[in-house]
């Protein structure tokens, strides 16, 4: 039973030493009175009580502060993936941030994303802001009467 | 392609057939020292004069007996490519921009216009990232092409970058056909910058 108790960390070393504290206790009350004029042997046993009784106080407060380190967030991990194919062409992937850290997307378009609880993650769409306000400026030229004087083919090859 | 045209195309090709018999022994060296008869030369710029005026069929039919009778004749492969661009058949175009391709190769002459060619009908096409690509390899290349040439490969590569949303690099490409006297490079940028504009404005809140 020792033995499981200690193995359950240190809460459960704490109990076991309460355990082993209470035996010593009963064995002491227990005992046919010792012929010892002195008291010794009864202070000897009286002492390591006492000890048990400390170090099962020491495990304990082990115990609970193993237990509020444990407590503290851990960082949560997210597996998404982005397939680049099912994008039209020509057109880039968004770029995502985990935090302030941009996400490595690999050619499969798979990333392995990190985030912290209380951070953000964020799409920058920047390419498609791009590319929207250079349409509109094409649109708006249009209506003004120009366009985007393409180059062309050469023919006077 | 009507019945007289048709008709025209066949008289066209016998005649074309007869003259290249005959003109075999007036082979002369064309633009990129080609020897080829002047009477497939001829008939080049008749096909060119024919795309011009819009009759892309008669051309393409011209142009493929040339092709018939000269197949290594680089110039023939690529005005073909130009007028099946024209005619919007771009997936026959990038065929004979390819076979033009291997004319060149294979012939070792230097022109860096076919990658413009080649570059401009993927973006018609509206594959934007082989547009670039050969757009790139148009401006980049050592081999010989005109002033304008280049300038119209710059402002080509331009365009392709804006419909990308590559403001930066739409904007550079557009200096660069100025610098080289493109005369629509000035429009271009004005139309660019009010991208610019809006872009910042956006990003800034």
């Amino acid at each position: 039973m020792i033995a499981q108790l200690v193995g359950m960390g240190f809460h459960g070393v704490a109990v076991a030493m309460v355990v082993l504290g209470y035996r010593q206790l009963k064995g002491l009350a227990t005992a046919p009175l010792p012929e010892d004029p002195k008291g010794a042997k009864f202070r000897q046993l009286v002492g390591a009580t006492r000890l048990m009784i400390m170090a099962s106080l020491v495990f304990f407060v082990g115990g609970v502060g193993a237990q509020v380190l444990s407590a503290t967030p851990k960082p949560t991990t997210v597996e998404i993936h982005l397939s680049p194919a099912l994008l039209p062409n020509g057109v880039q992937p968004p770029s995502v941030m985990a935090g302030t850290s941009q996400v490595q997307f690999d050619a499969n378009g798979f990333a392995l994303m990190t985030v912290r609880p209380g951070s953000s993650v964020s799409v920058v769409l920047d390419y498609l802001l791009k590319n929207l306000v250079a349409l509109r400026a094409e649109a708006d030229a249009s209506r003004h009467g120009s366009q985007l004087a393409a180059g062309g083919f050469d023919d006077d090859l | 392609m009507t019945t007289s045209d048709a008709r025209r195309a066949g008289g066209l090709m016998v005649a074309m057939a007869l003259a290249f018999f005959v003109g075999v022994a007036l082979a002369a060296p064309d633009k990129f020292g080609e020897d080829v008869p002047e009477e497939a030369q001829r008939q080049l710029n008749r096909a060119r004069s024919l795309r011009h005026a819009g009759h892309y069929d008669r051309a393409i039919a011209i142009l493929r007996e040339i092709l018939a009778q000269t197949p290594d004749y680089y110039r023939a492969h690529y005005h073909l490519g130009l007028t099946l661009a024209e005619s919007g058949k771009l997936d026959e175009a990038l065929a004979a921009f390819g076979q033009a391709a291997r004319m060149k190769d294979r012939k070792g002459i230097k022109d860096a216009t076919l990658y413009n060619a080649i570059g401009w009908t993927h973006f018609l096409q509206g594959d934007y990232e082989q547009a670039d690509a050969w757009l790139e390899r148009a401006v980049r290349s050592n081999e010989p092409a005109s002033r304008e040439a280049r300038a119209r490969a710059f402002d080509n590569l331009g365009i392709v970058a804006m419909r990308q949303g590559k403001l930066s690099e739409a904007n550079a490409a557009f200096r660069q056909a100025l610098a080289l006297g493109s005369e629509g490079a000035r429009g271009n940028l004005a139309i660019l910058g009010k991208a610019q504009a809006a872009y910042q404005s956006i990003s800034k809140k």
